[in-house]
């Protein structure tokens, strides 16, 4: 039976909903999503792995098939704050709804909440924890809870997949974090052989199989606690193999340069924010990041290449000293157009002018 | 790059007078670009025929010709007034015909003039049917098999090698005109030879019909630099094969999977990339259901109905972004107005759900053909905002003044079972209402309506969730919750009162939320509000804030633009906000209508975007507390309210409700004849039908029957017997 659920922020703001998905009380950091599609994706993609989101857009859940038809995998958020959560199946003609697909998989999720109070919460006072509960809460108390370190989810290791060795093209290892799945897709398009390490792997594993580039994944996570990751980041950047970050790649090879990473007061999470190429165009870019490279403390042979134009952040990076470049967004390439990002394209490029004669 | 330094004289070519597929949103995009450009310090020279726009005001150009759209005319005026540059893109069709034309005899170069906006390239290949599709084979975009004919004999023998059914599509025409679909080798005749006579280059298309595919749109701007940003994606509930114009159109399209939904952003950014459209642009695409396979249907380089659509959908300026572009300014200059802080370079995130609904002009024509096609019928359009489509699309249907304020029509419920699945099975302007009976009498399932109306059974399950509530009212106590999830879901309280059978007991008052352009990402203090049903309140604060200054003065605006009521009353009701401001007043503007200059939400300091509806107005002048209400202006849409509201304590500012009810009241405007003395033919009030008859003996034949509260003459007719009464 349906019954009432209550969110609490930090800030002391409590809304109230009605539950929909499992009758569990979640307590983890709240975002906002400004996207008005790929919500498939933002219950999947590790990025939001243990992450409180509430959907901006109030009609969630409707079309949630991925490219081949698929209904949303496994769920790896922490809770789901929405407005007004559809009831059509998943499938076209599936029984399953959302409701019940993430009461399986143990998703809490609140609905009827005013959403739009909820973002405007968060765009004022800065992201922050929240508590999702199903008795009425007692405020005081709920906030002590919240005020208490609440830890970051751990990067998502993905597991090794081999190239395809029939394959033509350069090989690319992907050094995953928990990336989302259209990274392989999207440098195969690009014409590259790609082997999948977790990231847990060492730099010895990765140079081993003689990439012609290695790429950090972006992932859930603390950069500045992803100590051995930043390690590996170093070890193979000096190896002078080329090199792409993205999304927590890109920070912890930003880290790994000798370059400081801060808390966003808002992080970035949407399917369209503008990005300026500094040395071009501007386009619109996916994007989901909690922290960003403070551009003041870059390493002299470092410069930024990509900026944020709502608010400036660093969002892509250039060293000149090795062959490597990073970005904050997520490089999507689907089927590339002349005028917008080509971060996928930069990326072979770089590697068939570092490409060793064999 | 910067303004233009080459330009300092710019001239626009308005839309002249209002026709079908060509209304009030050209003069909403017309008075935005001499803003914008004055703005930008240039000298506007406009030309447009049409004394009822606001960008015929003086104070919009520098100079204004209100003179004929011809060749010849604009020939005199460029040699008269030596412009640096003209402005294409604005003036709907006609305007880019005629720029288009301009250019190809050289005129243009000859006198150094520029074309701004599109370039004659652009234009062609947008426009020229076999140029286009020629333009979306270079970068391998699908269109429909189709071929172009440019006389009958050779129409026939390629409707023959495509396959019936065909459709056909004049080029150079607008709302679809002359254009048609065809099943066979004898509609093709007719509907080929009436096209061919109506394109300006006697050319047409025939192409391959793909009715029943998914229509779905999207505005797309691009600057000189490349920069390139889908502002909307829309959606037509109605499949291809009913003009857009006429499709019931939500906004940002909502059955598309993420997959497809990126398949054609991508489609539709590559190709203003190939047009080099440096402005505003509309792609439509038709998707095929099951998301396959999709077909570019057309493109159109200039701002349009569906642009203005987008603009208020987004809250996103179109028009003036894309003169700003056509003068040098690039996106990522330009500021976006809305939050103030962030660039024009982005696209727009809605956090609610926006419904256009047609308005046709069926009402006056009563013996006109009903069914819907290729060729645009409805003359005016209202736009509602919820945050969700139930309650988008209930504000909707109740603020198109069509006299129903849920989706449920007496009409239907009067019909046999084989009437009314004949009325789902063509497409015509009733049909969601027809679908809806047949949903509520439970005698069809979703599935076999999805298959013969061809619209998504997305949309039908919406319309589905509306029948379970309208019945859940029905059988039950009004609840709190209940109550709630009815208001949630867009019902008025006339209707839940209607359903229960028991007058509301406490009225709830909506909430009022903004739009923003940015989901509330961004402090953007917009002024421009749609009402919801749910906690925080956006409009509230402003209002003492700002009220604490000044006092507030409501105007209602007119609605939807119909035979009759057309955009002179924008026009009163703009200048009647501008008076407002100008004497200190803090204006407030009610109005449905998303083609108009009232609608822009920086005319009046806030714009309510809400059906004009007595529940709906009370509910503002709840939040707003006016000294008064302004209903003069708004055509007979306002002047219905006058009594309500009077009846609710509102004061009604200028002539009062009484006044207008003496004046519209034909029982009272009669008494008030005899008391004057004013000679005027003999008549009589009547009520029903046997007294009309009975007057009208007394009277004579031939007897004229006006109806009171009408516009335009609306069910008026001569009766000369008393059949024709009845």
């Amino acid at each position: 039976m349906e019954k009432a659920g209550y969110l609490v922020l930090q800030n002391g703001r409590v809304f109230k909903g009605r539950s929909v998905g499992a009758h569990k009380n979640a307590v983890s950091r709240l975002l906002f999503f400004t996207g008005m599609t790929g919500f498939g994706e933002v219950l999947t993609d590790p990025g939001y792995k243990g992450m409180m989101v509430v959907p901006s857009f109030p009609m969630f859940g409707a079309r949630m098939m991925d490219e081949y038809g698929h209904p949303p995998q496994k769920p790896l958020l922490s809770a789901l704050i929405v407005r007004d959560l559809q009831n059509e199946s998943l499938l076209p003609d599936g029984p399953e709804t959302l409701g019940r697909y993430l009461a399986e998989h143990g998703i809490p999720c609140l609905t009827d909440v005013d959403t739009r109070a909820v973002v405007k919460a968060i765009r004022t006072s800065g992201e922050m924890n929240a508590a999702l509960v199903h008795d009425e809460p007692n405020v005081t108390e709920t906030i002590r809870l919240l005020s208490e370190h609440i830890v970051w989810p751990e990067p998502e290791c993905g597991d090794a997949v081999q190239a395809d060795e029939q394959a033509d093209g350069p090989r690319v290892v992907i050094l995953d974090c928990g990336t989302r799945a259209e990274l392989m897709r999207d440098l195969k398009r690009c014409g590259c052989k790609v082997t999948v390490m977790p990231a847990d792997a060492s730099a010895k594993d990765a140079l081993a199989v003689h990439p012609d580039g290695v790429i950090l994944s972006g992932g859930p996570g603390l950069p500045a606690s992803c100590t051995s990751y930043i390690k590996t980041a170093y070890d193979i950047a000096s190896s002078g193999v080329p090199m792409m970050g993205v999304g927590l790649g890109h920070l912890l090879l930003a880290l790994a340069m000798g370059a400081q990473v801060n808390e966003m007061r808002c992080g970035h999470h949407g399917a369209a924010l503008p990005v300026q190429d500094l040395r071009g165009n501007v386009f619109l870019t996916l994007q989901n990041h909690f922290h960003a490279v403070d551009d003041l403390t870059l390493p002299p042979h470092a410069r930024v290449i990509h900026k944020n134009l709502n608010d400036g952040t660093c969002e892509g990076l250039e060293y000149l000293h090795i062959p490597a470049f990073s970005v904050q967004f997520y490089p999507e390439t689907p089927r590339s157009y002349p005028c917008v990002s080509n971060v996928l394209w930069h990326f072979t490029d770089l590697i068939r002018g570092y490409r060793p004669c064999r | 790059m910067p303004l233009n330094p080459m330009l300092r004289r710019v001239m626009i070519i308005g839309s002249g007078p209002i026709v079908i597929g060509q209304a009030a949103e050209f003069d909403y995009a017309g008075s935005q670009a001499c803003k914008a450009l004055r703005e930008a310090g240039l000298e506007v020279i406009l030309i447009n025929p049409n004394p009822a726009t606001i960008m015929t005001d003086h104070a919009s150009a520098a100079k204004i010709y209100i003179e004929p759209l011809t060749l010849e005319v604009l020939k005199r005026i460029i040699i008269a007034e030596k412009p640096d540059g003209l402005l294409s893109t604005l003036g709907g069709q006609s305007g880019l015909t005629l720029s288009m034309q301009l250019a190809k005899e050289g005129f243009l170069d000859m006198h150094h003039v520029q074309l701004l906006g599109a370039n004659c390239e652009t234009i062609e290949k947008a426009e020229d049917r076999l140029l286009f599709k020629q333009a979306m084979q270079e970068i391998g975009e699908p269109c429909a098999a189709s071929d172009i004919a440019e006389n009958l004999p050779d129409a026939l023998i390629r409707a023959e090698e495509i396959g019936y059914p065909v459709i056909v599509r004049p080029a150079y025409t607008l709302g679809g005109t002359g254009g048609g679909i065809c099943a066979d080798a004898a509609e093709l005749e007719a509907v080929a030879s009436a096209g061919l006579r109506l394109s300006p280059i006697g050319q047409i298309l025939i192409e391959k019909s793909i009715s029943g595919w998914k229509e779905i749109e999207f505005e797309v701007i691009r600057d000189a630099t490349g920069s390139v940003a889908a502002v909307c994606s829309m959606e037509n509930i109605d499949p291809v094969g009913v003009h857009t114009g006429d499709s019931i159109v939500v906004a940002p399209a909502l059955t598309l999977t993420d997959n497809e939904m990126k398949t054609l952003r991508d489609a539709a950014l590559r190709i203003v990339s190939a047009l080099k459209v440096e402005g505003g642009c509309n792609c439509q695409f038709a998707l095929r259901p099951d998301g396959g396979q999709y077909a570019v249907i057309e493109v159109n380089p200039r701002v349009s109905r569906s642009s203005a659509l987008a603009s208020k959908a987004t809250g996103y300026p179109i028009a003036k972004t894309a003169s700003l572009i056509a003068v040098g300014y690039t996106l990522r200059e330009l500021r976006n107005s809305m939050t103030g802080m962030t660039l024009e370079a982005f696209e727009p995130s809605l956090d609610y759900v926006v419904v256009k609904f047609p308005k046709w002009p069926f009402d006056k024509f009563i013996y006109g053909r009903r069914a819907l096609g290729t060729q645009m019928k409805a003359t005016g359009e209202v736009m509602a905002i919820g945050i969700n489509l139930e309650q988008a699309l209930m504000k909707a249907v109740r603020g198109a003044e069509i006299g129903v304020d849920t989706l449920r029509m007496d009409k239907m419920a009067a019909l046999s079972q084989d009437d009314l699945f004949a009325l789902i099975a063509s497409c015509t302007d009733e049909r969601l209402f027809a679908v809806y009976e047949a949903l509520r009498r439970d005698e069809c399932c979703v599935d076999i309506l999805c298959q013969t109306t061809q619209m998504d059974a997305f949309f039908i399950n919406k319309l589905l969730r509306l029948i379970r509530m309208e019945k859940k009212l029905e059988a039950c106590q009004l609840s709190e919750a209940c109550y709630r999830e009815a208001k949630q879901l867009g019902f008025p309280d006339s209707a839940i009162t209607r359903l229960t059978g028991v007058p509301v007991a406490s009225p709830r008052l909506p909430v009022y939320k903004a739009v923003d352009t940015c989901a509330a990402e961004f402090d953007a203090g917009a002024s421009y509000f749609y009402a919801t049903y749910d906690e925080e309140n956006e409009a509230g604060p402003q209002v003492t804030a700002e009220g604490q200054r000044k006092p507030v003065v409501i105007v209602l605006g007119a609605g939807p633009i119909r035979i009759g009521q057309g955009i002179e009353f924008d026009y009163a009701s703009v200048h009647c906000v501008r008076v407002l401001k100008k004497l200190g007043y803090d204006s407030v503007m009610i109005n449905n209508n998303p083609e108009t200059v009232s609608t822009d939400f920086d005319t009046a300091d806030r714009l309510y975007f809400e059906p004009l509806t007595a529940e709906d107005v009370l509910s503002v002048i709840a939040v707003e507390k006016p000294m008064g209400v302004v209903a003069a202006f708004g055509g007979q849409t306002a002047i219905k309210l006058t009594k309500p509201l009077h009846h609710a304590g509102v004061k009604i500012l200028g002539t009062s409700a009484d006044s207008i009810d003496l004046a519209e009241d034909r029982k009272r405007f009669d008494s008030a004849m005899e008391r004057l003395g004013i000679k005027r033919p003999r008549g009589s009030a009547v009520m029903t039908a046997e007294d009309a008859t009975k007057v009208a003996n007394e009277l004579g034949y031939p007897v004229l029957v006006r109806p009171s509260y009408v516009l335009g003459g609306q069910n008026m007719i001569i009766a000369d017997r008393d059949e024709d009464i009845a």
